[in-house]
């Protein structure tokens, strides 16, 4: 009898305690995407210009006009009559806000680095060097604001970035058992 | 700037790759002493003297650009944080913060050395200079709730010694850049133009109307004014009226 007991106690509490354990220990959370950066060279391109939609800072190169498209890249402008500037190309920068440009290359950071892109030919850019050596590492690896603005609750977990995997090209949002990482809202 | 910096940290997109083939637009290559651009007064990239300078929030970075193709890392200066903004001029650089500004000596252009401060209450400030005077807007704003909103004018005769000159309170400005005696303020959504020949005392000259307007490049007799839905371009008169020639706006 006290057997039987001892079963039906058991089987009220195991279940329970396993989905408490669950609900305890998985949030949702960031994970690193790891990549190399010849991923991330690859993503600086030209391609065909289009609509501007988040205005970022400006710049006079020749008779070209440049305009940031925040966190995206460059708009291309042939601004050779400032009466009528003609869109020419937009080349994609991934993390992009600042750009200088001398002798047709053009130096644009991309939050983990420094990219030099030779420009001469728009249709056939180059990235001629990257520089990610001269980085803080918290900017290497904290999510960056935009994968943070994902996570709803006050402290946005994600999975401590392990760099022997490579550089961090992206966040993506998981359900994963809650990490010792976070950073706070 | 952490915020920044975090963004700038990106959002990295792989893919999205229509390769174009429309006719080559390739300009003039232009060989010899070297063509730069020129950027905004919210810039923190710069490039003077051959080497590139970039300015993070706690940091200036030294490029030297002997190789274009190929920046060669030079230096790494640990500065206080809160440096929002670069301009450059001659043999100095002008660092905007959120505590002043900060004056570098780049007579060696490898190797900048720091000349002089000149602080102020926490604001959120960019810099544009000539030879003798400095100008420094100042607001307040998320990042710099305590500050004010005024336009500083500093005297940088003597680069180790900057003085205020004068101090004129506008509403929320922000970019702004110089044509001749004329200094032209991002300000509540307008431009306002000043006379400052004489720097003591900036005269308001005229005001121009354009909206969530926040920074400005002057290129020859044009002026060129990015805001939240576009960049707008004007032709400045002499007594620095603006007359607008074209405006390219988001979708």
């Amino acid at each position: 009898m006290n057997n039987i007991i001892v079963f039906l106690i058991l089987l009220i509490i195991l279940p329970s305690a396993c989905t408490e354990r669950e609900v305890q220990e998985t949030v949702l959370g960031l994970r690193p995407v790891y990549g190399t950066i010849n991923d991330l060279r690859a993503s600086i391109k030209t391609i065909e210009s289009m609509p501007m939609k988040t205005v970022g800072k400006i710049y006079v190169y020749e008779d070209k006009l440049l305009i940031n498209e925040v966190t995206k890249g460059v708009h291309i402008f042939d601004n050779s009559n400032p009466k009528s500037p003609i869109p020419i190309k937009f080349i994609t920068i991934p993390g992009n806000l600042d750009i200088a440009l001398k002798d047709n290359f053009m130096y644009a950071d991309m939050g983990i680095g420094l990219a030099t892109i030779d420009i001469s030919n728009l249709n056939q850019i180059v990235v001629t060097s990257f520089d990610n050596n001269h980085v803080s590492k918290e900017n290497m690896l904290n999510p960056t604001s935009e994968a943070i603005r994902l996570i709803p609750t006050e402290r946005a977990y994600f999975e401590c970035p392990d760099i022997s995997k490579g550089i961090i090209l992206n966040w993506e949002i998981h359900q994963m058992p809650k990490p010792e990482c976070y950073v706070t809202h | 700037m952490k915020k920044i910096l975090i963004t700038l940290c990106l959002l990295i997109l792989l893919g999205c790759s229509e390769e174009s083939a429309s006719p080559n637009t390739t300009s003039e290559a232009i060989s010899g002493s070297g063509t730069t651009g020129q950027g905004g007064s919210l810039a923190r990239f710069t490039i003077a003297k051959n080497h590139l300078y970039v300015a993070t929030s706690s940091e200036l970075f030294t490029y030297s650009l002997a190789k274009s193709n190929q920046p060669t890392f030079l230096k790494k200066i640990d500065l206080s944080a809160g440096v929002e903004t670069i301009f450059s001029l001659g043999n100095y650089l002008y660092l905007g913060t959120q505590n002043g500004l900060l004056i570098f000596n780049i007579t060696n252009a490898s190797s900048p050395t720091f000349t002089s401060n000149y602080w102020h209450i926490t604001s959120c400030d960019p810099v544009v200079a000539n030879q003798n005077y400095a100008f420094v807007t100042l607001r307040d704003g998320s990042e710099c709730r305590r500050g004010q909103n005024r336009l500083d004018v500093i005297d940088i005769r003597d680069k180790t010694n900057p003085r205020q000159v004068s101090s004129t309170i506008l509403t929320q400005p922000i970019g702004l850049g110089i044509y001749n005696d004329l200094l032209f303020v991002c300000d509540n959504g307008s431009i306002k133009c000043f006379t400052i020949a004489t720097p003591t005392n900036p005269l308001l000259q005229s005001v121009t109307q354009l909206a969530g307007v926040f920074d400005i490049i002057i290129n020859r007799d044009y002026l060129l004014a990015v805001h939240s839905l576009g960049v707008a371009q004007y032709s400045i008169a002499r007594n620095g009226t603006l007359t607008l020639q074209s405006t390219i706006t988001t979708d």
